[in-house]
């Protein structure tokens, strides 16, 4: 009986990795992205390069370990290409801050600004 | 089964033939379409991203409240695992004793954690958490578990059994290679908020990725009526640099802030509270606008403690019991407060 299911299951599991459902994946480190940050009133602006060959998405962006919500005219990164984010953010002069760009894949780029160098 | 848009085939409750037809309705829906890699995405940021508003040139995207990730990406629902519990099939046994039977399967299967961002999970049955198994005090239980990943795994259960039953390599069957399939078999012992999950290394890999699910054993004489909840706390590092970097309950980061758990004023909630959250030694569970009264591991029916923000350890577990006295909206969260802002907070609405 479990035997049997234990068939099925494998039939199913071929079945969704062939149609790309379940295959093996690839997250981890950004490899490819770069990222360059600045203050602005009110805010950041990152600027995202991809210097991959791959089409890189971008989905989430933290700052300080809290997701938060940003602009951008565009997510889907196309090979060597580039966008910039705009985030809102009641920043304080002096303080650093880290700044980290999550891909569709749950990648991370990042970068800092503020500290000492920008006060 | 027939689906509806915003719900999901409970692959949870599928049987062998439930599988294999649950499967081909996946892989027949659009499904398919919103799982394409990134790489596939148009270039020029146009397309769909599930749970989440069409991407348009100088859209402003939003983190946390106003984001969601659609059940149907996933296969689950955060809100349906809530108050989903999985009681297997019973006979009775020529002593008089009750069996109770489940059939978990692990299988590979990538979901979407907080919008836009996928990972490679391993699950059972499908969901993650898995199904939330049930029983009372005593039953003989029968666990049939078949492995269909692409990794050697086991079941392993909190509680009281055999070693043989235990799920861990080099004891009995120890791990259950790809493909192959084991049945534990153990007494419902002790009454209370239980766990299991894989206990093959790297153990913390294989239950980050979705190796688990809640167990609960009911007291013989059962417990009050209580709107029950589900809230299994978990987490991702989706670059692996040893840091978890998504907190959520039931998986979806922020799911319960979009979408709030809505609770009858005055009416007991009972609260099943696991914690299984690796790489970070602790969690915490806060409610806004009321205490609750604490079952460590559900082993008592006397709480323990009256408060309103509790801390668990790894793979620690508390019944939790209130009742809301006032109409409203009541946040709760963990009050590490990293984990709060990087997922883990939701809403009570109560009506």
């Amino acid at each position: 009986m479990v035997r049997g299911l234990a068939v099925v299951a494998l039939v199913c599991m071929a079945t969704a990795i062939a149609l790309g459902i379940a295959r093996p994946w690839s997250g981890g480190a950004a490899s490819g992205l770069t990222a360059s940050s600045s203050l602005r009133p009110g805010g950041f602006l990152v600027v995202v390069h991809n210097d991959s060959g791959d089409v890189v998405r971008i989905a989430q962006v933290t700052v300080d370990d809290s997701f938060v919500g940003f602009s951008a005219k565009r997510l889907a990164l196309a090979p060597r290409g580039r966008t910039q984010l705009e985030i809102d953010y009641s920043w304080i002069r002096g303080e650093p801050y880290e700044i980290r760009v999550l891909t569709s894949t749950g990648a991370i780029v990042q970068t800092q600004v503020g500290g000492a160098q920008d006060s | 089964m027939r689906t509806t848009p915003g719900e999901q085939m409970p692959l949870e409750r599928m049987t062998r033939r439930g599988v294999l037809a649950g499967l081909a309705t996946f892989v027949g829906s659009g499904a398919v379409a919103r799982l394409r890699p990134a790489t596939a995405a148009a270039a020029d940021g146009s397309g769909s991203m599930p749970g989440m508003a069409m991407p348009t040139p100088g859209m402003k995207m939003r983190s946390g409240l106003g984001a969601s990730v659609d059940p149907r990406v996933n296969g689950f629902d955060p809100t349906h695992i809530l108050r989903d519990f999985d009681w297997g099939k019973t006979r009775r046994l020529a002593s008089g004793r009750v069996l109770r039977e489940w059939e978990i399967v692990a299988y590979d299967k990538e979901i979407e954690v907080l919008p836009g961002v996928r990972i490679a999970a391993w699950t059972y049955n499908g969901r993650v958490p898995g199904p939330t198994l049930r029983c009372r005090e005593g039953e003989a239980l029968r666990i049939h578990f078949v492995n269909a990943g692409s990794h050697a795994h086991t079941l392993h259960f909190h509680g009281v059994h055999r070693d043989v039953m235990d799920g861990v390599a080099g004891i009995g069957r120890g791990l259950i290679d790809v493909g192959d399939d084991f049945v534990y078999e153990f007494d419902a012992r002790p009454f209370g908020l239980h766990l299991y999950h894989c206990h093959a290394e790297p153990l913390a890999e294989h239950i980050q990725k979705g190796l688990y699910g809640a167990f609960i054993i009911d007291p013989k004489h059962g417990r009050a009526e209580a709107d029950e909840l589900v809230m299994v706390q978990n987490a991702y590092d989706s670059n692996f640099d040893g840091d978890n970097n998504i907190y959520a309950v039931n998986t979806v980061a922020f799911h319960f802030l979009n979408r709030p758990i809505r609770v009858q004023a005055s009416s007991l909630v009972r609260i099943y509270l696991v914690n299984i959250v690796e790489l970070d030694p602790i969690n915490s569970f806060h409610v806004h606008g009321n205490f609750f009264h604490r079952f460590p591991t559900g082993t008592s029916l006397e709480p323990t403690e009256y408060t309103d923000t509790i801390i668990q350890g790894q793979a620690q577990r508390d019944i939790l019991e209130l009742r809301f006295p006032y109409e409203g909206k009541y946040m709760f969260h963990a009050h590490k407060t990293e984990f709060a802002e990087l997922g883990w907070m939701g809403m009570f609405e109560v009506v």
